[in-house]
């Protein structure tokens, strides 16, 4: 059988040969003489609306027989798209490798409890005021369990260098080895890691290995179809879930959403499109710290993969070693009740705000040229933002507006929080009760 | 949009003969069907154990899913078509998770006491499942799985179909709640959410409506730590139907002790059964020995199965017979190095 699939193409107007491959049937089918087209009509959709006209193109998915003597097995489009996620899968399989990790912190039970103790932040993504050793650091704790089963990498260059998910190294392992899929195994040295993107770079001593093709960015549109492999169940085969790309521009510009599902047994893996090409790779992702965060929405089809242009600029700098970490302003805050404002109420000491001279009971009004009103605001604008990224803060003090460049801190080289200071007591109105006080 | 639905029509029309159905899922959905009966067993709490069953033949044999539920007196199996049905136990394993039922003419006694009679059993009354090819399955084939998941359907109600894509094949390591997973054999992962309650026991079925496995209960893999939807293999599945209808269910397979056999690799362990296993000590003229093992070794994996520590070291040995090949790879010197050891009668 022939399988020809069109796309279309960038202007819209016409259609685009993506692929086209002979391929046995179901049923020995391949010495007929079939030609099968499938033809995907343009289709433009606006988020809102995505899973309704997705629906409609597999529906309105075309299929033009010249041929009349397909048999009833193959002669529609189920049987075609499966056709379709097969190339798409053998196209990437041999550049997915299967890397196995030895040694490292053993997975505790107490992480399981899911206590909010070894969690370093609550929901708003800013570390707690509560005294605690460092509350800046970074911790595994997020109620999941990590295994210690075999992970998925992609090879990245032909000379060795493996992409993968920092995810896969949280128990800073003694021993990796990477696993082909003709059969080569290697010792692997992790190179360096992207904590923010969660991204990790492994060098193998190896040249001529099998590279993918990675889809543009800009080629890449929601809805069209997204098969994510991974190889964290072992064995020969790669698992394969299928779904489509649901958003772009997910996490400050960082990766595209998908609803295919990702796991563990995905995660470092890439998300391929039809043709095989890389749409991203595979990685836990939410918009809160910790290296296990987002793992929560595993298989709940929200998941996330980090696109070419980001990891070809995190690449370059992992090959040279350095690594990412999260950013920290290394402040906590309060919502001042009276202005609205978003308001320091401790800073740690040191850190970059400290050493700007940004002081509790400043009121930060703008982040990066983006009014800041609450927290969210703040966060939505540093949260992807790794160590050593500068932030341009506007700082409201006794009514006078100062801007201050800051570069963000990693958690280790931020100090303990000082006491805060209580609040100005208003001499009219010296015991006030809270506003969210209730009446008995 | 419209403009290409209007092409689109033309040219089905004009070829005529493709799929006037549509989507193509229907016929695997035919096949299912009539093929699929909903169980209802013994009571838990307030409400009645529920499950699906496959049927297997034409005279009322049905596997599903390994139940306590299914442990009662008052086994009832209705059809697609709303007939309700008496059911026999034949056999329950537990350790491959399976249940065989053979359907009987219902026949119980109403409030008032008047015995109801049901409908008589022959030997081609139900349309059945003849099984397929799992093996034929590739990661990315579409697959339907047919279950009453949350007894939605009830009486003649069409069951529920799940459409996912075949994920993979891989041993089952896993545990439920608390406890560890009796079944360790092959599964069939399935990319969609099929293990709900009620929906284990119904089959799993390819695009062409052929039975390729058996829906299994949620279980949480060991090796990722997340959730599983799988299926049992269908040649997994008529083994177990074949050994308990050939041979009644006797127990036929003794659990014999296993022994290790004897290697001469001296482990460095220090009472933690946790720690990586490098080795101590190769004792002389071992096996061992005769393999090429040094003393400092980090064994990595066994037959391709990984070892991170000296309890799976040992578990992994103690399949193997005296005699037997054993493919070992050692990191020495920051290189993997394939072994092949031939492990001897274990000594005192």
């Amino acid at each position: 059988m022939k399988l020809v699939l069109y796309q279309p193409s960038k202007d819209g107007c016409n259609w685009r040969l993506v692929r086209q491959c002979v391929c046995g049937g179901n049923d020995g089918q391949a010495a007929s003489r079939t030609r099968l087209w499938l033809c995907i009509p343009r289709f433009r959709l606006d988020e809102a609306r995505g899973r309704l006209m997705l629906s409609v193109r597999v529906v309105m998915g075309m299929l033009v027989m010249t041929a009349t003597q397909v048999q009833a097995s193959s002669d529609d489009l189920p049987h075609a798209q499966q056709l379709a996620f097969r190339n798409a899968v053998e196209t990437i399989k041999p550049s997915v490798v299967r890397i196995e990790t030895i040694g490292g912190a053993q997975p505790s039970d107490s992480a399981t409890a899911g206590s909010g103790d070894d969690t370093d932040a609550d929901e708003d993504g800013l570390p707690d005021a509560k005294p605690a050793p460092n509350p800046f650091r970074d911790t595994l704790g997020s109620g999941f369990l990590v295994a210690d089963g075999p992970t998925t990498g992609i090879i990245y260059d032909s000379d060795g260098y493996i992409l993968t998910s920092s995810f896969n190294f949280v128990r800073d392992p003694s021993h990796i080895t990477v696993h082909l899929a003709d059969g080569r195994q290697y010792v692997a040295k992790l190179i360096a890691r992207d904590k923010v993107r969660k991204l990790a770079l492994l060098k193998v001593d190896a040249t001529g290995l099998p590279t993918p093709t990675w889809a543009p960015v800009d080629d890449i549109r929601i809805g069209q179809w997204a098969i994510a492999l991974g190889r964290g169940f072992g064995g020969a085969e790669p698992s394969v879930t299928v779904g489509v790309v649901s958003a772009m521009h997910r996490m400050m510009g960082n990766a595209l959403q998908t609803d295919a599902k990702l796991s563990p047994a995905s995660y470092g893996g890439p998300l391929v499109d039809l043709e095989g090409r890389v749409l991203g790779i595979c990685v836990p992702m939410a918009q809160r710290p910790g290296e296990l965060a987002g793992v929560e929405f595993y298989d709940a089809g929200i998941g996330f993969a980090v696109h070419r242009e980001r990891v070809e600029e995190v690449v370059r700098a992992l090959k040279t070693g350095t690594s990412f970490y999260r950013g920290w302003l290394g402040v906590s805050t309060r919502q001042d009740r009276k202005s609205n404002q978003l308001v320091v109420n401790a800073i740690a000491d040191p850190s970059p705000v400290k050493d700007v001279g940004i002081r509790p009971g400043d009121a930060i009004i703008q982040a990066n040229g983006k009014d800041v009103k609450n927290i969210t605001h703040l966060v939505q604008t540093i949260y992807m933002l790794p160590a050593g990224e500068p932030v341009y803060l506007v700082i409201r003090r006794q009514g006078l507006d100062y801007g201050y460049e800051v570069i963000l801190a990693r958690s280790d080289d931020l100090g303990p929080l000082a006491e805060p200071e209580p609040p100005p007591v208003d001499p009219l109105n010296p015991f006030p009760i809270p506003k969210d006080t209730p009446w008995r | 949009m419209r403009r290409v639905l209007e092409l689109a029509l033309m040219v089905v029309a004009a070829v005529g003969s493709v799929s006037e159905a549509g989507g193509g899922f229907d016929q695997a959905i035919d096949a299912v069907s009539t093929r699929v009966v909903k169980v209802y067993g013994l009571k838990a709490g307030l409400s009645a154990g529920y499950g699906t069953g496959t049927l297997i033949s034409g005279d009322g044999l049905v596997v599903t899913t390994f139940s306590l539920l299914l442990d009662s007196e008052n086994l009832r199996v209705v059809t697609h078509d709303g007939t309700v049905y008496g059911a026999d136990m034949l056999d329950m394993s537990e350790e491959l998770q399976l249940a065989l039922l053979q359907m009987k003419p219902r026949s119980e006694y109403d409030r008032r006491g008047n015995r109801i009679v049901g409908d008589p059993i022959g030997a081609d009354t139900f349309t059945y499942f003849t099984p397929g090819d799992s093996h034929a399955m590739y990661p990315g084939a579409w697959v339907l799985a047919a279950g009453n998941p949350f007894k939605v359907s009830q009486g003649a109600e069409p069951i529920s179909v799940t459409v996912g894509v075949f994920s993979t094949r891989t041993h089952l390591d896993a545990r439920r709640k608390t406890r560890d997973f009796p079944y360790r054999g092959e599964v069939l992962v399935i990319d969609a959410i099929t293990s709900n309650p009620g929906a284990p026991g119904g089959p799993l079925v390819n695009l062409d409506g052929e039975w390729i496995g058996l829906v299994g209960r949620v279980v949480e893999s060991k090796r990722t730590h997340t959730n599983l939807n799988y299926a049992l293999p269908v040649e997994t599945v008529m083994d177990y139907v074949r050994s308990v209808t050939e041979q009644g269910s006797e127990e036929d397979v003794a659990t014999i002790e296993k022994v290790e056999p004897y290697h001469g690799i001296k482990l460095f362990e220090m009472g933690y059964q946790k720690n990586l296993v490098y080795v101590d000590r190769v004792k002389r003229r071992s096996p061992a020995k005769k393999a090429g093992l040094r003393k400092d070794d980090l064994i990595v994996s066994i037959a391709g199965r990984s070892v991170r520590d000296s309890q799976t070291f040992h578990a992994i040995m103690r399949e193997y017979k005296p005699g037997d090949k054993v493919d070992i790879v050692v990191i020495r010197d920051e290189k993997l190095h394939n072994l092949s050891l031939i492990p001897e009668e274990p000594r005192e």
